[in-house]
């Protein structure tokens, strides 16, 4: 940009700000997008409206664990962590249809064992309620329901412009208690460098569980695939036998074949 | 502060935010500072806030059979952050704005609950323009880069605006009987009292916003801290709400066909 045009984007901006009229309480949007998200979402025709949340606090149960010796799935607390999941993210889209929303970006949900005490857990979603700035081109799922993605301002964009469009956030819970070795075999194999199978299948079973769920949820959605696909494990407060396995995605569609973009150029950035 | 041409400016910005920045018209004048430092007097809450040991803790709370706002804390921590504000605004006279503001909260004696609010940014003027007597210089918690892409997609901040509420939270015989229970299941006064707490700072945003006409906020950080101690009949919870964003107003009807962004394959 030249030097005048810059002094002119300035004082033009200056000018605004002394001109400016009083706006109508409730008015005007909330985000927590950054400027090159807010940018990026602009460019792909659509405006922000609000920074939408949901909260759940669950008295997490207490269950007979599967026997000692073998291990398995802790059915209780996987319902527990997806249905309080569930009923954070059902509040915030609530919140975003209210405000007529097409759906909710950069999504982030949050799980905290302590802060409300032993035995609580606290469940949080929050994300940016953005809209299609052309009724026509609504980004609403072809249910007619608001979408969700924790896909970030530019990652819409360049989702929109290769097809596909997001439908939903999807998840897949599974927690799992390891098992213990018998007696015999820790005595047989502790001083041995063997592959311990009971926990390999273990683990195994349950990131499998996991991804079973979330792909069964994205089915339901009509989806075409997922992306972002995050697989995390924690050991929240069970101690470090009892882990949850989790998947999170974003699923999507493909709404059209044309690909709207001019390939991407190459830059190589000179700062370290 | 003038900008006086014979005086060099000091600033936090980094290069990258130098060049944004005059690539946008404007330049650094120098760099301004506000603090606060600000008591929170809990009035009959007692003045154990957080360690339980004070009134809140020793049952006189007990008349609260409600949900219920303390405006005492929010209130002290609006005050503080409006004081240190408007100094480091008065010490940016004869400039247009500050960017790249930091405003940090540091609970300087949690047991006397004294709050500090201290905010850091620079100074910036457009070029071949004077602000006229009586303009309030905007203020933007962005970077210097933030800044221009903000500018350059049609949007000039206006103000920090901040959305606070803090909450005590009931706890009825309904919650004690969940909490004892085998069974898992939602708890839906502290589910209902997490949702308030959100919903009344969001609203105090809201009103921050309409103060100094703004058309939208952006980066709105969001924090939500619970306070628990042990009451009288168990445990007693605060929440705390804090949201802070840039306020922004539209100037421009978003950038030409031929400034939109070009997608790009970083070679690092």
């Amino acid at each position: 940009m030249a030097a005048s045009l810059a002094a002119e984007m300035a004082q033009r901006a200056v000018r605004a700000l002394e001109q400016r009229g009083p706006t109508r309480h409730g008015s005007g949007f909330t985000c927590d997008l950054s400027p090159a998200e807010l940018v990026a979402i602009e460019a792909a025709g659509c405006e922000p409206l609000e920074l939408v949340m949901g909260s759940a606090i669950w008295h997490v149960g207490f269950q007979m664990l599967p026997s000692w010796s073998s291990g398995g799935e802790i059915t209780q607390l996987s319902q527990a962590m997806y249905g309080a999941r569930e009923a954070a993210m059902r509040r915030m889209e609530r919140e975003a249809a209210s405000v007529g929303a097409d759906g909710i970006v950069g999504v982030r949900i949050s799980i905290d064992f302590h802060r409300w005490g032993a035995g609580l857990a606290e469940f949080s979603t929050v994300g940016t309620a953005i809209r299609s700035r052309s009724r026509r081109a609504s980004l609403r799922t072809p249910r007619g329901s608001v979408f969700t993605s924790d896909l970030s301002g530019q990652d819409l964009w360049t989702l929109l412009r290769t097809g596909y469009r997001p439908l939903g956030l999807v998840m897949g819970s599974c927690v799992y208690i390891s098992s213990r070795q018998s007696v015999g075999a820790w005595l047989g194999s502790r001083t041995r460098n063997v592959e311990l199978t009971n926990l390999t299948e273990g683990m195994y079973t349950a990131r499998e569980l996991a991804m079973e769920r979330m792909d069964r949820e994205a089915r339901s959605y009509g989806a075409d695939g997922i992306v972002g696909v995050k697989l995390t494990e924690r050991a929240h407060a069970w101690g470090n036998r009892v882990i949850e396995f989790l998947a999170l995605g974003t699923a999507v569609h493909r709404w059209t074949d044309q690909i709207d973009a001019a390939p991407p150029s190459m830059v190589l950035p000179l700062d370290r | 502060m003038t900008g006086d041409p014979r005086r060099a400016w000091g600033s936090t910005l980094s290069v990258a935010e130098l060049a944004a920045i005059r690539s946008c018209g404007f330049r650094p004048v120098g760099q301004v500072m506000g603090s606060c430092v600000h008591q929170f007097w809990p009035g009959i809450y007692g003045t154990g806030m957080y360690g339980g040991a004070g009134i809140m803790g020793g049952g006189l709370y007990g008349g609260y059979s409600l949900t219920q706002e303390l405006p005492e804390y929010a209130g002290a921590l609006r005050r503080a952050r409006r004081l240190a504000l408007d100094r480091m605004s008065a010490e940016a006279a004869g400039a247009h704005g500050v960017v790249g503001v930091r405003l940090n909260l540091r609970r300087v004696d949690v047991g006397a609950s004294v709050i500090e609010f201290t905010a850091l940014g620079t100074a910036v003027q457009a070029d071949g323009l004077t602000p006229e007597p009586g303009f309030r210089p905007f203020l933007s918690l962005l970077s210097g880069t933030d800044f221009a892409r903000l500018l350059r997609s049609g949007y000039v901040p206006c103000g920090v605006v901040m959305g606070v509420c803090a909450l005590w939270v009931a706890s009825g015989w309904r919650t004690a009987m969940q909490l004892g229970s085998w069974y898992g299941q939602e708890v839906q006064q502290y589910s209902e009292a997490a949702m308030r707490a959100r919903d009344l700072a969001m609203a105090s945003l809201r009103r921050d916003m309409a103060e100094v006409s703004a058309d939208g906020a952006v980066g709105g950080d969001v924090t939500m801290e619970i306070h628990e101690w042990e009451g009288g009949r168990g445990p007693e919870h605060m929440v705390e709400f804090l949201s802070l964003g840039t306020a922004v107003t539209r100037f421009f009807d978003g950038p030409a066909r031929d400034d939109l962004p070009h997608p790009v394959i970083r070679l690092t």
